[in-house]
């Protein structure tokens, strides 16, 4: 029932004065210019502005992780260099360590092996005085005792003694013979 | 706007009231009563009333001022306003400042290029249609349409808002206003297509190429009906939506008045449903202001890279 009334009296008014359908020329235009001086106004003042920002945060954004991504690969290159740098270090410590031993090694056969050959000369030299010494001594030895036997056989003769005589002669000669030393 | 439309049920509630002396509330609204008060009853009630013989004249006259259906049409259609002949101008304006302002305070909200408060808000709302309405529909050069995307987005969306407030008008609720949105709408869709391809080319390149000619005759006034109703669908399906709840709501808070008529108990056992009712229906005006905001710069969007991408 109260709609049917409404209905009937939108119906009413709509064709009286003034209908929703109804289109103001003017409001029309006055919309479009208001619009159009607002679209204008907005984008200078509002909209260029706000998306500058916005493009100028995201540009920055973009800058950085951008910049963190090379800064990465940055770093890992610098990584595997410096592990290139470390692998090298160590195995040139190696070879140092290697070729150090290697000159010890060499240096300690060397010395070893001088000294021995000192040491040999130096024993062949003594052997070799020893020796002289003593060929030196028996000669000596034997002068005294050529000497001596005939310092002895002298006596003997000159007195013409008893063999026991000579005997007991020979040997208080031998008896007195100095010590070797 | 529920607290405006609860007055306005409760005065029109009043002469029926007034009548039995009853205990209602609302009796207690004399100065409302004027000595139409009894062609009024009459006039809400048409169904049920038998006035004098003399009487259906006046009884029509006063229904076009004060039934249901002027108070209707008296809601959604344009008035005066503090003088000024069309009030929906007035809070077309009132819009238009409103977003300016509220983009203005977004931009000094802006801390070393961020967005702080009410600077989130707006910028959310303008990434959205720089990249899912523009730059997805229109491509590239999307971009120069941004701004215009904006203000269409922008001000529909806070015109549509500015209707909820208590004696508030829709703007985009009157056809004429539509009509000049659309017309701009209209203007920046040739203009994709010019700008980009020259005059003739825009408008031959509208007709698919390769077609055999019989086909031509047909297509090339399919296509100025294409080119025309596209606008003219935008202009009607914004002022519709915008119209739709209004008229809704307005009619659910007269359900008091109505029923009230009937008795007054059916009035105060009416005022609840209508008050949720028309509650419920606010809350949804939010949405479509958010909705239609959307709709109308998507198909604007839509339209102009249509128009500056032909090849289909």
């Amino acid at each position: 029932m109260s709609s049917a009334a409404i209905t009937a009296a939108a119906l009413a008014a709509a064709a009286g004065k003034g209908s929703i359908t109804d289109i103001d020329w003017m409001l029309t235009l006055l919309t479009l210019v208001l619009f159009a001086v607002f679209a204008f106004v907005m984008t200078k003042l509002g909209w260029k502005p706000l998306l500058s920002m916005i493009e100028e945060r995201e540009r920055t954004i973009r800058d950085s992780v951008e910049g963190a991504h090379k800064a990465n690969a940055e770093a890992q290159a610098l990584l595997v260099q410096h592990k290139e740098t470390m692998r090298e270090a160590a195995q040139q410590r190696e070879d140092l360590l290697k070729q150090a031993f290697a000159d010890a090694d060499q240096a300690r056969a060397h010395l070893t092996a001088q000294a021995k050959a000192e040491a040999e000369k130096q024993l062949q030299k003594a052997r070799e005085q020893i020796q002289r010494e003593k060929q030196l001594a028996i000669q000596e030895i034997r002068g005294e005792i050529a000497d001596l036997a005939m310092g002895a056989a002298a006596r003997i003769v000159e007195s013409s003694l008893t063999p026991e005589a000579q005997r007991k002669l020979v040997d208080d000669f031998i008896e007195g013979l100095p010590d070797k030393h | 706007m529920t607290g405006a439309g609860l007055l306005l049920a409760l005065l029109l509630a009043g002469p029926h009231e007034a009548q039995p002396a009853a205990s209602e509330p609302a009796a207690a609204q004399p100065a409302h009563e004027s000595p139409e008060a009894q062609p009024g009853h009459e006039a809400v009630v048409p169904a049920e009333a038998h006035p004098p013989e003399g009487a259906p004249a006046a009884a029509a006259e006063h229904e076009e001022d004060h039934g249901p259906a002027a108070i209707l049409m008296h809601h959604v259609l344009d008035q005066e306003f503090f003088g000024i002949p069309s009030k929906h101008m007035v809070y077309f304006g009132l819009a238009s400042l409103l977003v300016l302002l509220v983009v203005r305070l977004a931009i000094q909200g802006y801390r070393e290029g961020m967005p702080t408060g009410l600077g989130s808000a707006v910028e959310a709302l303008v990434l959205f249609v720089r990249d899912d309405i523009a730059e997805a529909n229109i491509g590239h050069d999307g971009r120069k349409f941004v701004p215009l995307l904006l203000s269409f987005f922008f001000f529909i969306l806070i015109a549509a808002l500015l209707g909820l407030t208590p004696f508030g008008a829709t703007s985009t609720g009157n056809l004429s206003v539509t009509l000049g949105l659309a017309a701009i709408s209209f203007l920046a869709q040739q203009w994709a297509g010019i700008s980009k391809y020259g005059a003739v080319k825009h408008f031959t390149g509208m007709v698919p190429h390769g077609l055999p000619w019989p086909l031509v005759i047909i297509m090339i006034p399919v296509e100025i009906l294409g080119m025309f109703s596209k606008p003219f669908a935008l202009m009607i399906r914004l002022f519709a939506n915008m119209l739709a709840g209004h008229m809704v709501i307005t009619t659910l808070l007269m359900l008091v008045p109505l029923m009230a008529a009937v008795s007054p108990w059916f009035g105060v056992a009416m005022l609840p449903v209508s008050l949720g009712l028309s509650l419920f229906i606010m809350i949804l005006e939010v949405l479509v202001a958010f909705i239609q905001a959307y709709i109308f710069t998507l198909l604007t969007s839509i339209f102009i890279g249509m128009y500056a991408h032909p090849a289909h």
